[in-house]
């Protein structure tokens, strides 16, 4: 630890440096390091009752690169937290301070070596696939960190796996990548009692359960994951398509009974992750003055729990298709707006099937998100409104961006969610909160 | 050179002079003559269908099968209405509005299940946009006056003038005022919570006031511009002017064409460069913002900008193929579409950093001559190839005797100045003759400017995977 402090501060006295330097003058080693940072204060009050504090965050952000050649370059990259609404407050319990308070990423570590038309990214980095903004339809590279729900920025989410992603230019606009990881991390859960603890599956169960742990190896190279995505341009038509074979992110709870006569059989959750086929593509094009995006991932193989008694296992496969079309405008030149409609579409009955975010054997949802800028674009409101159509759940979420300097900016916001409790946002119906967060760049 | 307020004196062949000194002209579209009666039957049933054909539609619906059947094809027919007016190519700027607010109440309908909620946000709405009507005359940029355009094309120096202004000003007071009492009364009346009522009131208050207040506000239009000093004599002469005008553009057009590509010249050194751009956006009384960029060009329309300053902007990063442009922020760690015409900062659109080729996205038509600080110009009108570009029409000032460009003012598909150009500091970098001062200054609030530099130049051959939206994270 104490070597780590001092890595960051040593990275953080060179960015300070650099910032002062002539760039003229420095030596060559300096011109070809580049490093940068933040640190962000986020103050988040729950206004449901019991209102009260729920995040106290300190977050530092670290990341350098260093250029060789125009061919190979290193890049690495850290990230902490301490948040202490776990000293302002007794309301969260043990696990979760464990799960939360302190955090520390490497979320980067890579080397990038390009030749010809062949450029490779070694180590560890997100992989961000997809035309659409604010969704994962097809970004499926990464598992999710959802400690948070999804309200962090989306680079904050993905969590960094080590993979080999190797691209390579067959002609002009059209491009092959292909992935290789075997770093088989799953999406991070928020605890039992957290505060943004998922809604539990609503077993009916009069026997005895027994929740089994889930774990997984989160490296294997026996059950490693990879795919591969084509990319073609051609007169501003910009599709992708793309393949990608991977464990389900999410664990799926298989049941299973054990007889104890003449007591009621003993029922054990699993926690698995089935293998799932991803076929997907992604459509973008501008229509000047408008741009039109849109997504399609089906995945074969998805399995979802059942309420269904008389299912043995406790599990049912539904191949699932999620696609989504979105359309931004901007109006009277000012006002930036992005509508996006997209469902998710179960190949089979979804009776018995009730996960948050399912809420029928298609499930609709639009999103809106409508942003400004004032006085020169350094007072910025953002709108974004999302809304489950079948279920009537939504998410509202305004902020206010304001830049104090080049460096500084102060955020004030807030994240209303409303809808029956085992909808997606209506999980979270007694979560509302208002933020407010500083951030200093250098 | 024409009278300060009167008619011009100028030849027939360029009729439409704004009426200020030594301001040359934009050329004439051929429009139709404008009266009362064509343009009623051309905008008026669109206006009405556009406010009045989703809420009908919504009682039929709500009434014959319920409330999710009645936002439903309300709803549609609003898509409907501004994919309509999309493929007939005008701006449907009442159809985009009436779009984003029918979708809106759909969100809330649906979200709450309540007709009253679903209103709620269209009267909102509708009280905003009185509101925007009366703000509009207070900027002196009438918002009536945009609508106009959505309607009929006026040309640019007829956007500019005096006459439109003043015009479009009463015409904007009288909407605003009707828009707040219509939505206080509506407002009053879903407060009871009586939906066939507020229907009943919504209608009522609703198409003859509309139908009403459209007719006066073309009627009150033509006149005024027809009793104008300012523009009353080009009306009586518009076909005449028409006629010739038809005859000497494309004469024109060929050498108009050679000029903008020289100008052209002076502001691209080579094929293949990279070029240090930093913007400083100023405004009266506060601390000018400074931003610095990298842009690598090549050939064939292609322009990466790297975000080098301030620490808020650093990291991220633009991609410009021909007209196709994507932005990279490190927050979202992928590339995003996005449109041309969108403001990257201060006066400045990421078209102005991304295309730097007039000749290649504009028609050019030479006009007429002037001059820019004593030094002689011709003065072309260029008109955009397509929507892809960042403006609509430019109206160009170039030297006439080495073709370097000098001025500029940059005009909006509705016709409105946005902001006018000053290109100087002209310099000799890696042995070319380059503009590496452009001063861009709002129309409207003229103490807000930005001041792009050219800095350091480097001609080298840029590898083409710079110019892939895949490689932009590894440029990061």
């Amino acid at each position: 630890m104490r070597r780590v402090v001092a890595t960051t501060a040593l990275l953080i006295g060179l960015a300070v440096s650099s910032v002062g330097a002539d760039e003229a003058d420095a030596p060559d080693w300096i011109k070809a390091l580049r490093v940068r940072g933040r640190l962000a204060e986020e103050f988040a009050y729950r206004l449901h009752d019991p209102g009260d504090v729920s995040k106290i965050k300190t977050l530092g952000w670290l990341d350098a690169k260093y250029t060789f050649s125009d061919a190979v370059a290193v890049r690495a990259g850290v990230r902490g937290w301490y948040d202490a609404v776990f000293e302002a407050t007794d309301r969260y319990p043990p696990n979760v301070e464990r799960d939360q308070k302190l955090d520390f990423w490497l979320r980067e570590a890579l080397l990038l070596v390009s030749r010809g038309d062949v450029d490779v990214r070694l180590g560890r980095q997100q992989i961000v696939w997809g035309e659409a903004i604010g969704t994962f339809i097809t970004d499926i590279v990464n598992p999710k960190d959802f400690r948070e729900f999804v309200l962090p920025d989306f680079s904050e989410l993905r969590m960094p796996i080590w993979a080999l992603d190797a691209t390579y230019r067959l002609a002009e606009g059209v491009s092959i990548e292909g992935v290789w990881t075997p770093d088989t991390l799953k999406n991070k859960i928020p605890k039992q009692g957290a505060e943004f603890q998922f809604a539990r599956f609503p077993y009916r169960f009069r026997n005895p359960v027994v929740h089994l742990p889930d774990d997984e190896d989160e490296f294997s190279l026996a059950r490693s994951e990879g795919g591969a995505r084509l990319s073609v341009l051609r007169q501003g038509w910009d599709v992708s398509l793309i393949y990608y074979d991977q464990a389900d992110k999410l664990p799926v709870l298989f049941q299973r009974r054990t007889p104890q006569p003449p007591r009621p059989d003993i029922i054990s959750l699993d926690p698995q992750h089935p293998r799932l086929h991803i076929v997907g593509a992604t459509l973008g094009k501008s229509f000047e003055p408008v741009v039109v995006r849109a997504e399609a991932a089906l995945s074969v193989g998805k399995r979802y729990e059942t309420a269904d008694p008389l299912d043995l296992d406790g599990v049912v496969r539904r191949d699932t298709l999620d696609w989504l079309v979105g359309v931004d405008y901007t109006f009277f030149e000012k006002l930036d707006t992005a509508l996006q409609l997209s469902q998710k579409v179960l190949f089979g009955s979804a009776t018995n099937l009730n996960r948050p975010g399912v809420a029928g054997q298609v499930t609709t949802s639009f999103s809106l998100r409508v942003a400004t800028g004032f006085f020169d674009n350094t007072l910025n409101p953002t709108l974004l409104f999302i809304v489950g159509v079948d279920r009537a759940d939504f998410r509202m979420s305004p902020r206010i961006d304001y830049l104090v300097s080049s460096a500084v900016t102060i955020s004030v916001g807030a994240d209303i969610f409303e809808g029956p409790h085992q909808t997606l946002y209506g999980q979270f119906d007694r979560n509302d909160r208002v933020t407010f967060t500083t951030t200093w760049r250098f | 050179m024409s009278n300060q307020m009167g008619r011009p004196e100028m030849a027939p062949q360029t009729p439409q002079r704004s009426g200020r000194p030594g301001e040359a002209v934009a050329p004439l579209d051929t429009p139709p003559r404008p009266s009362v009666v064509r343009m009623l039957l051309g905008s008026g049933p669109r206006f009405a269908r556009d406010a009045m054909g989703p809420v009908l539609l919504f009682y039929a619906g709500w009434k014959l099968s319920g409330l999710t059947a009645g936002i439903l094809v309300a709803t549609a027919m609003a898509v409907v209405i501004f994919i309509w007016e999309r493929r007939r190519s005008r701006s449907g700027l009442a159809a985009s509005i009436g779009l984003v607010v029918a979708l809106t109440q759909a969100a809330a309908g649906l979200a709450t299940g309540s007709a009253v909620a679903y209103f709620a946000p269209g009267i909102i709405v509708n009280a905003l946009y009185g509101l925007a009507f009366m703000v509009s005359v207070a900027l002196g940029r009438p918002l009536a006056g945009v609508f106009a355009q959505d309607t009929y094309p006026f040309p640019p120096a007829v956007r500019a003038s005096v006459t439109f202004r003043r015009v479009f000003s009463r015409v904007s007071l009288a909407w605003g005022t009707y828009l707040l009492l219509r939505s206080g009364l509506r407002l009053l009346v879903l407060s009871w919570r009586d939906v066939d009522l507020f229907v009943i009131v919504n209608i009522a208050t609703g198409i003859p006031f509309t139908a009403a207040l459209t007719a006066w506000s073309i009627w009150y239009g033509v006149r005024g511009f027809r009793r104008s000093a300012e523009w009353g004599w080009a009306l009586r002469l518009g076909l005449v002017a028409m006629l010739l005008l038809g005859i000497v553009q494309p004469v024109r057009a060929d050498q108009a064409a050679d000029i903008v590509a020289d100008a052209d010249r002076y502001r691209r050194p080579a094929d293949s460069f990279v070029w240090k751009i930093t913007i400083t956006s100023q405004e009266a009384k506060k601390t000018p913002s400074v931003d610095g960029f990298e842009v690598f060009v090549k050939s064939g329309g292609r322009v990466f900008v790297k975000f080098i300053a301030p620490p808020r902007s650093v990291g991220r990063s633009l991609l410009a193929l021909g007209r196709d442009l994507w932005i990279y922020l490190p927050d979202a760690g992928k590339p995003v579409r996005i449109p041309l015409s969108q403001r990257l900062v201060g006066q400045v659109a990421n078209g102005d950093i991304a295309r730097a080729d007039y000749s290649g996205d504009y028609d050019a038509t030479l006009v007429g001559e002037d001059e820019v600080n004593r030094v002689a110009c011709h003065v072309l009108d260029l008109k955009a190839k397509s929507k892809d570009v960042t403006y609509s029409a430019i109206k160009y000032w170039v030297s006439k005797e080495d073709r370097r460009p000098l001025k500029a003012e940059f005009y909006a598909g509705t016709g409105t100045l946005l902001k006018t150009g000053v290109f100087d500091n002209f310099q000799t970098i890696a042995g070319h003759l380059l503009g590496t001062r452009l001063t861009l200054t709002d129309a409207i609030r003229k103490d807000k400017s930005s001041v792009l530099d050219y800095g350091e130049v480097t001609i080298r051959e840029l590898p083409d995977k710079y110019f892939d939206k895949n490689y932009m994270k590894t440029l990061d």
